[in-house]
């Protein structure tokens, strides 16, 4: 998150940033954003299932949705430099679509993060 | 056709000048409608009926009469306009039959108008068929009315398909802000915007 936080207030005004909690409720994650002093994150729980719908299994996954809520980028583990590329795409074109070559490279190297131990 | 003797001629003329004048002045006394209007008619069709034989002739013996006679100038307007000649209007006035066969000519404009109400028969009838369209337009219209909902809610391309990785989209889902509001995965849709999640843990 404090890589995040370092040019997330940058997109803000054409992306919204959820940090939704891994295993805790949005009060604990509201109070670590405020006691960092992070800006422009909204603190949120997952509801129901929806870490099992959206096969999040480890902490700090990424996922980027366009303006349709279709997946964008998906990234399991932390690599930072790849994720300005993508939101200066969604700050062009909010409805940007990944191509077919980009769809299958992310597949495959989030099959390769998914072997790693967690 | 035979030339009619000139003297009987003239003496029909002068017949039915006389008549005409005499017409004029009895007109001022009150007798019976039906005999004055007979008698108006029959000098102006004897008359009409001279004239039309030989105007000419009239025109030579009407010459031939003394100025102080007061056939010259009933006869000549005859010949020139019947209509505006004094017996005929008189006769006009008299006999009310012709002008209620007149009447009737002013009535069919009235029978025109009654042919022109086929336009607004039309316009009843399209105002008739209108309010048939108008339902059938309402009975399509039910269906967009219903449609707005799904509408609301960006839908996503059909060639996305469903699921968990990149160029799908997600399956539904929820989360809970801190301030205990919901919001699913439709709202961030509805909400136009492109949406980072991160997944955190503070441990």
């Amino acid at each position: 998150m404090q890589t995040l936080d370092t040019f997330a207030s940058d997109y803000a005004n054409h992306i919204d940033f959820y940090i939704v909690s891994f295993d805790e409720d949005a009060g604990a994650i509201a109070d670590y954003i405020s006691d960092h002093n992070y800006q422009g994150f909204i603190a949120a729980q997952p509801v129901g299932t929806m870490l099992s719908d959206l096969a999040v299994t480890r902490q700090s996954t990424m996922m980027a949705l366009n303006a349709h809520g279709r997946i964008l980028h998906r990234q399991t583990r932390g690599d930072a430099t790849q994720w300005p590329a993508y939101l200066d795409l969604l700050s062009a074109n909010p409805n940007a679509a990944p191509t077919p070559s980009d769809a299958q490279q992310q597949r495959d190297q989030r099959q390769q993060d998914l072997q790693l131990p967690s | 056709m035979p030339k009619p003797n000139p003297i009987i001629r003239m003496l029909a003329v002068g017949i039915a000048a006389g008549a005409l004048l005499a017409g004029c002045q009895q007109s001022e006394t009150p007798p019976p409608a039906a005999t004055m209007a007979d008698a108006t008619a029959t000098i102006a069709s004897t008359a009409a009926t001279v004239v039309a034989s030989d105007p000419a002739s009239i025109v030579t013996a009407a010459a031939a009469v003394p100025p102080d006679t007061p056939v010259p100038p009933a006869i000549a307007p005859t010949t020139a306009d019947p209509v505006t000649t004094p017996p005929a209007s008189a006769a006009a006035t008299a006999m009310p039959s012709p002008t209620d066969t007149d009447t009737p000519q002013p009535a069919t404009p009235p029978a025109a108008a009654a042919n022109t109400p086929q336009p607004p028969t039309a316009a009843a009838t399209a105002a008739a068929a209108s309010p048939t369209a108008i339902p059938s337009a309402a009975a399509t219209a039910p269906p967009p009315t219903d449609t707005p909902a799904p509408t609301a809610t960006p839908a996503p391309p059909p060639s996305a398909p469903q699921g968990t990785s990149v160029g799908e989209i997600p399956p539904a889902f929820a989360m809970q802000r801190v301030d205990g509001s919901g919001l699913t995965s439709a709202d961030l849709a509805a909400a136009g915007r492109p949406v980072f999640m991160m997944y955190f843990a503070t441990w």
